[in-house]
């Protein structure tokens, strides 16, 4: 009679746990079918068995239906889904942004090396700017020999920084040598073109 | 019977003389014998004497050459006749020796140094580094000082039987350092040092002397790429405009360390500047944000400046923003300094990295081109600097007439720290009251940064000025 009675309580109570948790299931269900992380996955796919065959029937998903209709779907917003960030979640996405950051900033001043700058002035500015810049690359080829000189003589404590030196005064010499190429490519065009004295005057990069 | 008795009392008396004669003579050889064992008394303390003074002074002798070897200055420099003999920083049982033999005698063991082994404890020596270098006593075949060794080496709370920390324990392995007044087991300052010398004279006699040491730096410090003293109100713009030009405040040696670019020494300078200091991007270092700055790296190092460390008087400080303070800089600098000269014409005397000089120019200072290696040290300039290309890395005070001026057109360096202060009227050299404006002028922008801040080339141009005794004692034989 007792145990009767217990496995009543049972069933009743597992009926109303089943009501409660229906919607949330549901909710499961379609959250299981477009996650993306691994661990809501598993966890959406637990629930998602209990409601199975409420969600795959035809009648469910069709707008016909009143009780579907009725439900409303949370759209989430960026916004939303950044307020509900954890403060370690928040760090771990300011690392993840500054490493990204420094990977962009490396990858331009490499790409800096090679990436010349459109050229531009009449022949006259373009002529200048070449005997400019071959002064520059005299200035910078002495310079490069000047540190590397240094860097021979130079006491135990400052070998590491004289070699950084030699670095910065050669980056120096390459880049001057850059714009030279860049420059005499553009005199270059400028004398294959008829036009070419009356360019719009602008100084080069 | 009466002239019998007579007779016989007379002839009684007879030989008295000789007695006392006898007496007097015996007197005057006790006085004699006495006079000549005390006079040979004196003789031979006056030689013991002789002979340990002249071994005290072989032994200091000793002491000096080792304790001013040790000075880069000096041209006998140990490292200069044998690299790296002394290294930066010694490492217990590193042990350096002079030696000074008289004809072919091997003195390391004929006259073994026991000495260590009683400071470091028993079999320290076999297991030390011993280096060992030729002294420079004898000269042109003629002997010098008759001192055997000189030892070098750094030393314990042990080995000196001292206890510097007050923990009641000496501790057998920590290096001692001294940081101009104390010595420390933290490592702060300069590494301190033992200099022991033992002479031995053809007598025999022998003495033990030693010192220990501490290099005393003439340290300067301005912790900016520039540092402008006094109110700057200049009307025209501090260094240049064009994009290609720059002061960085950020370290060379140390990317990830930063400094002002420019640091002025009062609230009001500091303004000034920075209403003068444009584009903002030429000028960055601390203060400023990553990339290309929004606001130029200037700012005030107006509490370093007025509490500035004596660099010859460990302890005491003098205030850089008066006119009294600078002049005591300056006069401090001219006492260390290693050549005085009117002008730079003399390029030679402007150093190296690897052997940094103290120059003080009385007049104009013109330096250009691109000497290999570019001259290095402390150069203090009175009147106006002429800077273009890459002359000199280093510590530049130009402290008088507080200009400086890039000339020409051309790629131009300074690594290192530029300080500027006016302290005489440019025009008339009559002395001001409190400093003027110093004048910063640029005429060519190319090479960014131009004038970059620089801790390795500025503490390498800080000159060791001399090798302090700190204690002195004589080790009984």
């Amino acid at each position: 009679m007792r145990r009767r009675r217990f496995l009543k309580s049972v069933a009743v109570c597992s009926a109303v746990l089943a009501v409660a948790f229906l919607p949330v299931c549901r909710g499961a269900t379609r959250c299981a079918s477009n996650a993306h992380t691994p661990n809501i996955l598993p966890l959406a796919a637990a629930f998602a068995v209990s409601t199975t065959t409420q969600e795959h029937s035809p009648a469910s998903s069709s707008p016909a239906n009143p009780a579907a209709a009725a439900h409303k779907i949370k759209v989430w917003t960026n916004d939303e889904l950044i307020a509900t960030r954890t403060p370690a979640d928040v760090y771990i996405f300011q690392k993840e942004e500054q490493a990204a950051a420094l990977v962009v900033e490396g990858f331009n001043q490499i790409a800096s090396c090679f990436a010349f700058g459109q050229a531009e002035g009449n022949a006259e500015e373009t002529q200048r700017a070449i005997d400019t810049t071959i002064q520059s690359i005299r200035d910078s080829e002495e310079a490069v020999v000047q540190a590397r000189r240094a860097l021979g003589t130079a006491p135990d404590n400052l070998k590491l920084r004289n070699q950084m030196e030699l670095a910065q005064r050669t980056a120096e010499l390459n880049h001057a040598r850059e714009q030279l190429w860049k420059l005499q490519e553009h005199l270059q065009e400028l004398e294959k073109s008829p036009a070419h004295d009356s360019a719009p005057s602008q100084a080069p990069n | 019977m009466s002239a019998t008795r007579h007779r016989r009392c007379t002839n009684s008396e007879e030989g008295v003389a000789l007695l006392i004669a006898i007496s007097a003579l015996l007197l005057i050889s006790v006085i004699a014998i006495s006079l000549i064992i005390a006079a040979g008394m004196e003789t031979s303390l006056s030689g013991n004497y002789r002979s340990s003074t002249n071994a005290y002074y072989a032994a200091r002798a000793g002491l000096e050459e080792g304790r001013g070897r040790l000075l880069p200055r000096n041209p006998d420099y140990f490292n200069a006749t044998s690299p790296a003999f002394i290294p930066a920083a010694l490492t217990l049982h590193d042990v350096r020796y002079v030696t000074n033999p008289t004809g072919g005698e091997n003195v390391l063991t004929a006259y073994p140094d026991t000495e260590y082994d009683t400071e470091f404890g028993a079999g320290s020596l076999a297991g030390a580094t011993v280096k060992t270098i030729a002294s420079i006593s004898p000269v042109a075949g003629i002997t010098g000082a008759l001192y055997k060794w000189v030892r070098i080496n750094p030393i314990t709370e042990k080995s000196i039987n001292l206890d510097v920390n007050g923990d009641h324990v000496q501790n057998p392995t920590t290096l001692l350092f001294f940081d101009g007044q104390h010595l420390n087991l933290t490592a702060t300052g300069q590494q301190a040092l033992e200099v022991t010398s033992l002479a031995v004279l053809p007598n025999g006699t022998q003495k033990i002397l030693q010192y220990v040491t501490a290099p005393m730096i003439f340290s300067l410090n301005f912790p900016a790429a520039v540092t402008a003293v006094g109110n700057y109100t200049g009307a025209t713009n501090f260094g240049n405009q064009t994009a290609g030009f720059g002061i960085s405040g950020a370290d060379f040696c140390n990317p990830a360390s930063q400094q002002y670019a420019v640091a002025g020494t009062s609230a009001t300078s500091v303004t000034n500047l920075s209403a003068k200091l444009t584009p903002a991007g030429n000028y960055p270092g601390t203060g400023g944000s990553a990339g290309p700055p929004a606001t130029a790296s200037v700012g005030s190092n107006a509490a370093a400046m007025q509490n500035f460390p004596d660099p010859l008087h460990p302890g005491q400080t003098f205030d850089l923003t008066t006119i009294a303070g600078l002049n005591q800089l300056v006069s401090e600098i001219q006492s260390s300094a290693d050549y005085t000269m009117a002008d730079c014409s003399t390029t030679g005397n402007l150093g190296s990295a690897a052997s940094p000089t103290v120059v003080v120019v009385t007049g104009n200072c013109s330096l250009s081109g691109n000497p290999s290696p570019p001259g290095s040290g402390i150069l203090l300039v009175q009147g106006d600097v002429q800077y273009v290309d890459h002359p000199y890395d280093g510590l530049i005070l130009a402290i008088g007439t507080g200009v400086f001026q890039q000339q020409a057109s051309r790629l131009t360096h300074f690594y290192g720290s530029l300080v500027l202060a006016q302290t005489v009227n440019p025009s008339t050299h009559a002395p001001l009251g409190v400093p003027g404006t110093p004048t910063l002028s640029w005429l060519g922008g190319t090479g960014n940064p131009n004038l970059q801040y620089d801790s390795c080339l500025v503490a390498n141009a800080q000159p060791t000025i001399t090798y302090k005794p700190l204690s002195f004692r004589e080790i009984s034989q």
